[in-house]
């Protein structure tokens, strides 16, 4: 089944291998893409996708604090923490929020994690 | 500031770990593995940096910059030489990718090898301490040498330079990689209370 995905990332090349990867594993699913925390939250009201993944350093609103507000609004959406800066502090704030860090760079090995943590397998 | 021997040591030893956590992260970007000699660690007063001191032997260099706050103020130069930032880039994006399209992408691309390496570094050194730390967003540009050693004797705040050198081997070519670490006294004896805890 079709599933539509936010990639939300400051890095545009970030965002190219994020959408490479989920477009090889799932050709149906639907990607659109956000730079910011700020843009990402107007998308998901307008496009209440079922999956994200969200970085956390971008310029405005940290990626944490743009997922607090969505997982508050939208608990159902699946959201993923992609991120370089894996130090213990910020996989304790991806696990309030009860979601998963998932270590850059983006490649197979953390894609699968993500669509893994996506699908519940 | 006079760090004692085993002070030196200690940090030598995180900053060792950071550097090859760093290379582990340009491994896991190019999805080869990454051969790496042991990092060197020197630390210089930022009044005696010239481009001999940081053995900067080339013309040319790829620069991603990120500053960090938390319990310790500093910034993060990570450097190699502007030839090998394309040869890395180019086994970033895949070998098919055309020079000149590689020189489009290098800034974007560089930026984000960057923050990725810079980041492993960090987050090893956080968890090495059990300090949190918060880095800016990663700044890329290629400068020459002159530049590097002006950039660096006109930072603001900072007094030492805490260097590490590695040589690293991508796809069988030489790669040449430095970060350097700029941090005031106050940031370096906060992280020796850190160090202190650390070793009891």
């Amino acid at each position: 089944m079709s599933k539509k995905v936010l990639v939300v990332d400051d890095s545009k090349i970030s965002r190219m291998f994020i959408r490479q990867h989920i477009s090889a594993a799932h050709p149906d699913w639907v990607l659109s893409e956000a730079t910011t925390g700020e843009e990402a939250i107007t998308m998901i009201d307008a496009e209440q996708p079922d999956y994200c993944t969200m970085d956390i350093n971008m310029p405005g609103m940290l990626g944490t604090d743009a997922a607090k507000e969505i997982l508050a609004k939208y608990p159902n959406i699946r959201l993923v923490i992609f991120s370089a800066n894996v130090q213990e502090s910020y996989q304790e704030q991806a696990r309030a929020l009860g979601t998963i860090l998932v270590s850059k760079p983006v490649n197979p090995q953390s894609i699968a994690q993500a669509l893994n943590y996506f699908t519940g397998e | 500031m006079n760090l004692s021997e085993l002070h030196f040591d200690a940090l030598s030893k995180i900053i060792k770990i950071g550097t090859e956590c760093a290379a582990q992260g340009l491994s896991d970007v190019i999805g080869e593995s990454v051969q790496s000699s042991t990092p060197h660690v020197e630390l210089i007063k930022l009044g005696n940096v010239s481009a001999p001191a940081l053995h900067l032997n080339a013309e040319k260099f790829g620069v991603v910059s990120e500053e960090f706050c938390g319990a310790f103020n500093a910034e993060l130069l990570m450097l190699f030489t502007a030839e090998n930032a394309l040869h890395i880039v180019q086994n970033m994006m895949g070998e098919e990718m055309d020079i000149d399209m590689v020189r489009e992408v290098e800034h974007e691309a560089m930026g984000e090898l960057g923050n990725i390496m810079i980041n492993a570094y960090l987050s090893s050194i956080a968890d090495a301490l059990h300090i949190p730390i918060e880095s800016s967003l990663p700044r890329y540009a290629v400068k020459s040498c002159e530049e590097v050693v002006d950039y660096i004797q006109q930072a603001k705040i900072k007094e030492f330079l805490l260097a590490s050198h590695i040589n690293l081997v991508v796809k069988e070519q030489p790669v040449e990689g430095k970060l350097f670490l700029l941090i005031d006294s106050n940031s370096i004896s906060n992280v020796i209370d850190e160090i202190n805890q650390f070793i009891g």
